[in-house]
């Protein structure tokens, strides 16, 4: 699989690259909101934006820095709450407690970065769930704050810049803008110095260390991005929702972020809208099946990474590499063609 | 002393799946997130057999046991094998477990509901006074046959030939199956008997817990942290981590919150695991340069 | 510069591993500019010498000076910036990074993270990223690797995985390289090539520490030899008196061998 770091430049050394595909991305939005008039649709597209944040954070720590983790449904809560408890209980504007989101759950992915920067495989795995079962718990327990298991209810509709957002659609630009933003700031991220190094860490984290990469810093770095884009993402997801309750920040939540992560592929940014946008139709396609939905989406999920193992972008990118490389160096084709079989 | 009775039972379950865990991952290398749903199967299975069908205890546990054994084969069989294959990366067959887990929860739900079961115990649960203290005949069967199986495994690792197989492939994956030790079989062995395993634990608290179609998420990951704590792959590990993490919890639920028994265990977790990344009881391994 | 100035010191470093005394009062000295050999048995600690210089394994006992100065033991990514950088006796380069990637890691502490100019796709990010390339290049160039700077490094074949190395830990500017038997497994025609590399290393004032097997290339190469075994230092000097070292001969070969030279 490559990495899109320096295999992009290669590609197209446009100094401008990132704000390209944005503009892209943008374009595309809103054609997308041209054509979609169903306010069902709309709300699944919307559900899919704010999935897309958080799996574009968990991408850059588990994808890129090799971090994996099982609780980023933790994150996602405290961004929810934060939010939704500052403008109910201090009417403060939308936008502030977006940024207020932003920053406590990036101090709890500080948190959790610490201990974490001491662990991997398993144990890593086991911290991050640990810290999402903690924030579950504590959200259930801390009735005169949260309410319990009941969740705040009636989060008032955002306003920005003076805007009243009310229907489905006015949500759309404001998700998808954040989702703009986040994503050209993320692929800057990824193919600037800061990327480059979170893969280096992921590779080899000894050899990293010995040729003075600050590891340990590094690693609480991600975290923190990442829990930051989770904690934008349950801003948007609590005004958006009306209501956050422990229920919506379960075990099973993160685990549905990471399978995302995976399926999309979670060593570029863009595998993570593509894994949100895949993983969120999916399900919703399936309930024509009822009862029987979720066993087929297990399946498809154990098929995927059987027969997809580097997810829907690597698989896009490999096909890239084999008609780039037999368009440009007709020599080297038999070695890429090696290499995308070794995968 | 009363908590400590209570921790025994839940902790015993703990262990069991916990157990299930280690040895997966010492002789497969993988995290197997359905283990916790072997557990709910386990309790169905027993449940259809026992209460639905009036079979005796002792038949319904052994039938039990060897389904989900069999089960678990088909998983390695059919999900890890092929992935194993393919070189997949770790991650993926996280994700492929947790695809087990949803597709058996989820045929637990079509075939028998979204309603708790309730599952009588063959002994009762009624407590029993004896002097100061408490004691439930069903606790005493937790932790007897939960011991029992126990000494089952340590009997099959330590003495019969596949068994001896399987802790070599644990050992060190690559000079067994230079000895010519078929990794393959003792893949499945491992999953057949780590099913098995949680099959036991599922029956022996189905009385406690009732029987419910997503029983196996909170039971998984109990036994998960259990694992963990006794430092993953390691086989007396996880038994004491199973019991340590049972008392644990009883002690913390009775002198603190029962609120905040969970968030409790899981901050003395974390704690653990940042002073002693690779559990507590297992000693930690120098990577070599 | 005067010649024979010492940059590197370790007095009496002693470390121990369970019941297996890795080095034992190992003292080494260390001349600026010169290549420097580390030779002895397997097991004899040369790469627990190497560790313990840069930072991975802390010694029991003893001190380790830097042009002067007591290096305090600390994490090792803090050596890196003061000019000692290492490869590594495995190899040890980011697999699925390109050839240049790699070596813009080893540059790491020399180039600023301007995160703000990053993320606001500002031009000065993109200069710094221009010039860190361009240093990169530079240092692939002397490896001959410059047309590989696009491949993915576990594509190279194993000796320019080596070399891939070599460039990223030259790429940290060290004033000390540490070499972890650069030379295993290379061919005869690759070993050449690196020889022709240390040797113009040393023209342009690095100092070389290296551990190697191939007694050809010590004896050929260095400008100092140290001998371990079993943790001690058993001889030093040049190569024409190491060689003749009664206990160097009975390390290598037991009792009434000889070196082949």
């Amino acid at each position: 699989m490559l990495i899109g770091i320096g295999s992009d430049l290669q590609v197209k050394p446009g100094k401008s690259r990132s704000a390209w595909i944005g503009f892209a991305l943008a374009a595309l939005a809103v054609m997308v909101s041209w054509v979609i008039q169903s306010s069902y649709y709309l709300h699944i597209a919307n559900l899919i934006g704010i999935y897309s944040l958080i799996v574009i954070g968990l991408n850059l720590l588990s994808g890129y820095t090799g971090q994996v983790s099982m609780g980023h449904a933790g994150f996602f809560a405290i961004g929810s709450y934060v939010s939704a408890l500052l403008t109910m209980k201090l009417q403060i504007p939308f936008w502030l407690s977006i940024g207020a989101a932003a920053l406590v759950a990036s101090f709890s992915g500080m948190v959790i970065g610490i201990p974490a920067m001491k662990l991997s495989g398993p144990y890593l795995v086991m911290a991050t769930v640990g810290f999402g079962e903690i924030i579950r718990l504590v959200l259930v327990n801390w009735t005169p704050v949260t309410r319990g298991a009941a969740g705040l209810t009636g989060i008032p509709l955002p306003s920005f810049l003076g805007i009243q957002v009310t229907s489905e659609r006015d949500f759309f630009y404001l998700i998808y803008a954040l989702v703009l933003v986040g994503t050209i700031a993320a692929l800057r991220l990824s193919r600037s110095k800061v990327g480059r190094t979170f893969v280096a860490i992921r590779e080899d984290e000894l050899a990293a260390e010995a040729m003075g990469v600050p590891v340990n810093s590094y690693k609480v770095v991600a975290f923190v991005v990442s829990a930051a884009y989770a904690g934008i993402a349950g801003a948007l997801y609590g005004s958006f929702a009306g209501v956050a309750s422990p229920d919506n920040f379960t075990f099973e939540d993160s685990v549905g972020f990471l399978s995302m992560s995976v399926i999309g592929g979670n060593r570029t940014i863009y595998g993570a809208l593509l894994g949100s946008f895949v993983l969120t139709v999916l399900s919703e396609a399936l309930r024509v099946f009822q009862t029987y939905r979720l066993i087929i989406y297990g399946i498809i999920l154990i098929l995927t990474v059987i027969f997809v193992p580097q997810g829907l972008s690597g698989l896009a990118r490999q096909g890239f590499v084999v008609f780039y490389r037999r368009k440009t160096r007709a020599a080297s084709t038999k070695a890429s063609l090696k290499e995308v079989k070794n995968r | 002393m009363q908590y400590f009775l209570n921790g025994l039972p839940i902790g015993a379950i703990y262990a069991l799946v916990a157990l299930g865990y280690s040895l997966i991952y010492a002789s497969a290398g993988v995290l197997n997130w359905s283990q916790g749903d072997m557990v709910m199967l386990g309790a169905y299975i027993g449940y259809l057999l026992y209460r639905l069908l009036g079979i005796n205890f002792v038949v319904s546990l052994g039938v039990s046991m060897v389904a989900v054994a069999l089960i678990g084969m088909l998983v390695e069989r059919s999900v890890l094998r092929p992935l194993r294959k393919r070189q997949a990366p770790a991650i993926n067959m996280v994700i492929a477990t947790l695809g087990v887990a949803i597709i058996s929860r989820n045929i637990a739900l079509v075939i028998w509901g979204p309603d708790a079961q309730a599952f009588p115990s063959p002994v009762g649960s009624s407590s029993v006074q004896m002097g100061s203290l408490s004691i439930i005949p069903q606790d005493i069967l937790i932790v007897s046959v939960g011991l029992a199986v126990m000494l089952f495994l340590q009997y099959f690792l330590g003495y019969t030939r596949e068994g001896k197989a399987l802790r070599a492939v644990a050992q060190d994956r690559a000079a067994a199956i230079l000895m010519g030790v078929d990794v393959k079989n003792s893949d499945a062995l491992a999953f057949a008997v780590s099913s098995m395993m949680g099959a036991a634990a599922g029956i022996l608290i189905a009385p406690v817990f009732f029987v419910t179609f997503n029983m196996g998420s909170g039971i998984g990951l109990k036994g998960f942290v259990a694992a963990v704590v006794g430092g993953l792959g390691n086989i007396p590990g996880a038994i004491a981590g199973g019991f340590f993490l049972g008392l644990t919890e009883s002690m913390a639920g009775g002198k603190i919150s029962s609120g905040y028994r969970d968030v409790i265990a899981f901050v003395l977790l974390i704690l653990v695991l940042w002073l002693k990344p690779s559990g507590l009881f297992s000693r930690r391994i120098h990577q070599k340069v | 510069m005067n010649p024979e100035k010492v940059i590197l010191q370790l007095r009496d470093i002693s470390k121990r591993f369970g019941g297996l005394q890795a080095l034992d009062n190992v003292d080494l000295s260390v001349i600026h500019g010169k290549i420097h050999g580390i030779i002895g048995p397997n097991g004899a600690g040369k790469t627990t010498l190497f560790n313990v210089i840069t930072g991975l394994v802390k010694p029991d006992r003893g001190e380790i000076r830097f042009e002067g100065k007591t290096l305090p033991y600390s994490a090792p990514h803090r050596l890196v910036p003061l000019g000692i950088c290492r490869t590594f006796q495995n190899i040890r380069v980011f697999k699925e990074m390109t050839v240049e990637d790699n070596v813009l890691i080893g540059q790491h502490v020399h180039t600023p993270t301007p995160v703000l100019s990053i993320l606001a796709g500002r031009k000065h990010a993109r200069e710094w990223e221009r010039k860190a390339r361009e240093v990169a290049a530079h240092a692939l160039q002397m490896m001959g690797l410059e047309s590989k700077s696009h491949e993915l490094a576990k594509n190279l074949p194993y000796g320019q995985q080596k070399l891939v190395e070599f460039a990223r830990a030259l790429a940290a500017q060290p004033k000390v390289v540490l070499l972890d038997e650069p030379a295993a497994g290379l061919n005869p025609a690759e070993k050449s090539n690196l020889l022709k590399i240390m040797a113009t290393l040393r023209e342009k004032g690095y100092t070389i520490i290296f551990i190697e097997h191939d007694m050809k290339l010590v004896m050929n190469i260095c400008d100092t030899i140290s001998v371990l075994d079993h943790g001690k230092k058993i001889a030093e000097g040049e190569p024409k008196n190491v060689r003749n070292h009664p206990d160097v001969i009975k390390a290598y070969l037991g009792k009434g061998g000889a070196l082949r030279a």
